[in-house]
């Protein structure tokens, strides 16, 4: 039951998201019945799989939200900002139910503190009362009612449900009773027990499930919800549910034997023969030995209901989900990251032979093997946009606390990303946006003073740029004032009086270790603590950050990254006898070196390329590798950014599939390495870390005086 | 253990003494397999049962198509609010007569 656990704190913190989401977008546009609905359903789905799984505390807790969410659906009175704020808190207190079951007095007064809160945060009074049945409620005086639930307007239809556990379930501690509640809940359900399999007594397996159920539900529910109740049963069990096409021309009998046939419990044949006997089709069928009571009354159940119902169209069908544990996916990656590097070895193998015959098979494992790695990573990529919502929250609580008011719009949440790199991307996402809040986006006064609106905006966005995404963050406050962030970087010696910086590398200098030009220190931001590790945490992932902006009119921070961290597509180079990996991601060209194109000016080296000076590093100079450099180098140009930057080398030997493997805590720390990867011939090839390798190195004389 | 009892007036009485739950399904299965069940009917005493699952559902379904007869009615009396309950949430009542006290009386 551990894993069963896990699985429900997983789903049940999945629909904590969601449910804070829907709150949140709630906030903004109230009467947005389908949020309403949203919302309730995380609720709904939390509670009963809370008192599915042992969590009574946070199942009872959640039911009092569900039900004052219940009486917003039937539009008793609207979701108001007080409400929602309730809510939040409430969604809070949930999680850390979640995390620790067992509550401490404390913990437990909270919660009731925060029902207390809830009722008196109903509108138009009632906060005294207990919560009431939305049903049988009055609309409160006065209060602002949204339009009609989407469900009351819905038609009711008949769905028929098979839910048949599977024989071990008892073991395994499910139960189909939550279940079938919950079904219950859905409508007017007919709940048949089905007995075929029962054995007697002598023959019973105690331990073993032979029962199942049909049931016929007349419901206005879309198929979501009835999905829901059997989330967290086994994917083993059976469950068939299809609706019933209700016809109320033809409500005879013979629609009883339609309903077995289509069941498949009788034949065409068989139900003709007795038809022709003009008498009560489920006595003649029951006496003729054809179906049992059973099938008759279940059968009966769903002509009652088709004909109290008219016919719905079906919804469309949910495409099949697997949930699969990280982990796996993780081990996945690294087994394809093997094969990879066993592929490159068989490659190298067919080389040194000549060997035609290994030569195709070689090329067919290299066409499996990237359809593989592909497909492997492809099923690792998630959407940004469920980091994005994180920060829904965090941009409205933090705007109230400081007085402000800031609106958070998105841009690319459908942008997929690598789960690790979105893993470890919040938090410094968290301290970028939490730094437009504290310093950007200015308080509504002094926004209306300035021209602008009393709102702010935060943007965040997402997109794909080659084999990388591009994250912006971008706000519509006061800007950076290159001139404070120069005079403090000459206060804090960073840089001197005289140096002369382009506007972009001024900026940069917020990056640097203890910069802050916060006036005051807050809690969110301006101890200067943070955007040096902003820095370095993109950098962790192979990414690069940088700041511009508009003094006035707002800052705009980009975060690039790769789209995955564990294999890239890379150049090989070579030195010497030493190889080396330049991510493909930021190769641009590559050129011949000749000598009399080679220009030295400052210690800095500069080649031409087509009248640009580029400033480039002799890998062989840098990485310290003994003998002489051939006559003819290979300069292998890259771009990060706008900044261009090359690598002379002895020779480029090719695009290379580069099994990202780590350096160790001892090489970690190593400046200008990535981590390094393992050859076809079983050789080592360090992989440069080239934003870092072009950031540290001597800067042209073009931008230095 | 689950004590035998006086038969009712319907046929053979069974008092069962703990929650019909899957703990305990293995047990009442042995008792009730070596009661001496009296022909088309069986009275089970609840009064005790505070939980029934599907497991214990299941059992009672199995003592139905067990004992001898045609037409086998079992009766289920003194049970609780809770029991009917979720007799009603299994789509079972119709397998059972459910007996009031006062009609047991």
């Amino acid at each position: 039951m551990d894993n069963m656990n896990e699985i429900f704190q997983a789903e049940a913190t999945e629909n904590l998201g969601i449910l804070e989401e829907s709150l949140l977008e709630l906030e903004a546009d109230p009467s947005n019945v389908e949020l309403v609905n949203k919302a309730f359903r995380a609720m709904h789905t939390i509670k009963g799989a809370g008192g599915m799984f042992g969590f009574d505390d946070l199942s009872s807790f959640t039911h009092e939200l569900e039900t004052v969410f219940d009486r917003v659906r039937a539009g008793e009175f609207a979701a108001t900002p007080e409400l929602i704020g309730v809510v939040l808190d409430a969604k809070d207190h949930i999680s850390g139910m979640l995390d620790d079951p067992e509550q401490t007095p404390e913990q437990a007064a909270a919660g009731t503190a925060l029902i207390a809160r809830l009722r008196a945060a109903i509108p138009g009074g009632g906060g005294e009362t207990e919560p009431v049945i939305a049903a049988e409620a009055a609309p409160a005086a006065g209060a602002a009612a949204p339009e009609k639930s989407d469900v009351e307007d819905a038609e009711l239809r008949v769905v028929q449900i098979r839910l048949k556990p599977c024989a071990n379930t008892y073991e395994l501690g499910f139960d189909p009773k939550p279940v079938l509640r919950e079904l219950a809940e859905l409508g007017e359900a007919q709940v048949n027990l089905r007995t075929d399999g029962v054995p007697t007594l002598q023959e019973l397996h105690p331990e073993q499930c032979s029962l199942y159920w049909d049931v016929t539900l007349e419901t206005a529910q879309p198929d979501d919800a009835i999905r829901d109740a059997f989330i967290f049963v086994q994917d083993d069990w059976q469950i068939e549910i299809r609706e019933i096409e209700v016809d109320a021309e033809q409500e005879d009998a013979d629609r009883l034997g339609e309903i077995l046939v289509q069941r498949g419990e009788l034949s065409e044949e068989s139900i003709q023969q007795v038809i022709e006997q003009k008498s009560r089709v489920g006595e003649i069928l029951q006496s003729a030995g054809l179906v049992n009571e059973e099938q008759i009354q279940s059968a009966l159940a769903e002509q009652q209901a088709r004909k109290a119902v008219r016919k719905k169209q079906e919804q469309a069908s949910q495409e099949g989900m697997v949930r699969v544990p990280a982990r796996k996916l993780d081990n996945l990656v690294d087994l394809v990251g093997e094969l990879v590097i066993v592929q490159a070895r068989l490659n190298q193998l067919a080389s040194e032979r000549q060997d035609e015959r290994l030569f195709a098979v070689s090329e067919e494992l290299d066409r499996l093997g990237t359809e593989l790695r592909d497909t492997t990573f492809s099923v690792r990529m998630l959407p940004i946009g469920s980091t994005f919502s994180r920060f829904r929250r965090l941009v409205r609580d933090l705007s109230r606390d400081l007085g402000k008011e800031i609106r958070m719009l998105t841009e690319g949440a459908e942008t997929e990303l690598d789960k690790m790199v979105i893993d470890s991307l919040g938090d410094p996402m968290v301290h970028l946006i939490r730094n437009s809040i504290d310093h950007g986006i200015e308080l509504p006064a002094d926004r209306e003073s300035s021209g602008k609106p009393r709102e702010g905006t935060i943007q965040l966005s997402a997109e794909h740029r080659d084999s990388n995404v591009v994250i912006r963050i971008r706000d519509d406050g006061h800007g950076i004032d290159p001139g404070r962030i120069r005079a403090k970087a000459v206060e804090r010696g960073l840089i001197s009086e005289h140096d002369q910086l382009t506007r972009e590398e001024i900026y940069h200098l917020i990056f640097e270790p203890g910069f802050s030009t916060a006036e005051k220190i807050s809690d969110i931001s301006g101890r200067g603590v943070g955007m040096d590790v902003v820095k370095k945490s993109i950098q962790a992932l192979r990414g690069t950050v940088s700041v511009d902006s508009v003094p006035g009119q707002g800052t705009v921070f980009t975060i690039q990254l790769p789209l995955t961290l564990a294999i890239i597509e890379g150049l090989l180079v070579a030195v010497s006898e030493e190889r080396y990996v330049i991510p493909m991601s930021v190769v641009e060209e590559c050129i011949e070196l000749p000598s009399d194109h080679e220009r030295e000016k400052s210690g800095s080296r500069l080649c031409n390329i087509r009248g640009e000076l580029v400033p480039y590093l002799r890998l062989r100079e840098h990485c310290m590798v003994a003998g002489e450099a051939p006559g003819i180098e290979q300069v292998v140009i890259t771009c990060i950014g706008d900044t261009r930057f090359g690598f002379a080398v002895d020779e480029v030997v090719g695009q290379y599939q580069t099994v990202i493997k780590s350096l160790g805590k001892l090489y970690e720390q190593v400046d200008g390495i990535a981590g390094a990867t393992i050859l076809g011939d079983g050789g080592i090839a360090m992989i440069l870390d080239v934003a870092e390798l072009s950031e540290n190195a001597d800067e042209p004389p073009e931008i230095y005086h | 253990m689950s004590t035998d009892t006086p038969a009712g007036d319907t046929g053979s009485g069974f008092v069962v003494d703990r929650d019909l739950t899957i703990g305990n399904v293995t047990a009442l299965q042995e008792a009730l397999m070596h009661h001496a069940w009296q022909e088309s009917g069986a009275q089970l005493d609840c009064s005790a049962v505070e939980e029934i699952d599907s497991a214990g559902l299941q059992l009672l379904l199995s003592l139905k198509k067990h004992i001898p007869g045609d037409e086998v009615t079992v009766r289920l009396t003194h049970c609780c609010d809770d029991i009917r309950r979720d007799l009603g949430i299994y789509g079972v009542r119709d397998h059972f007569v459910m007996v009031d006290d006062d009609e047991q009386a």
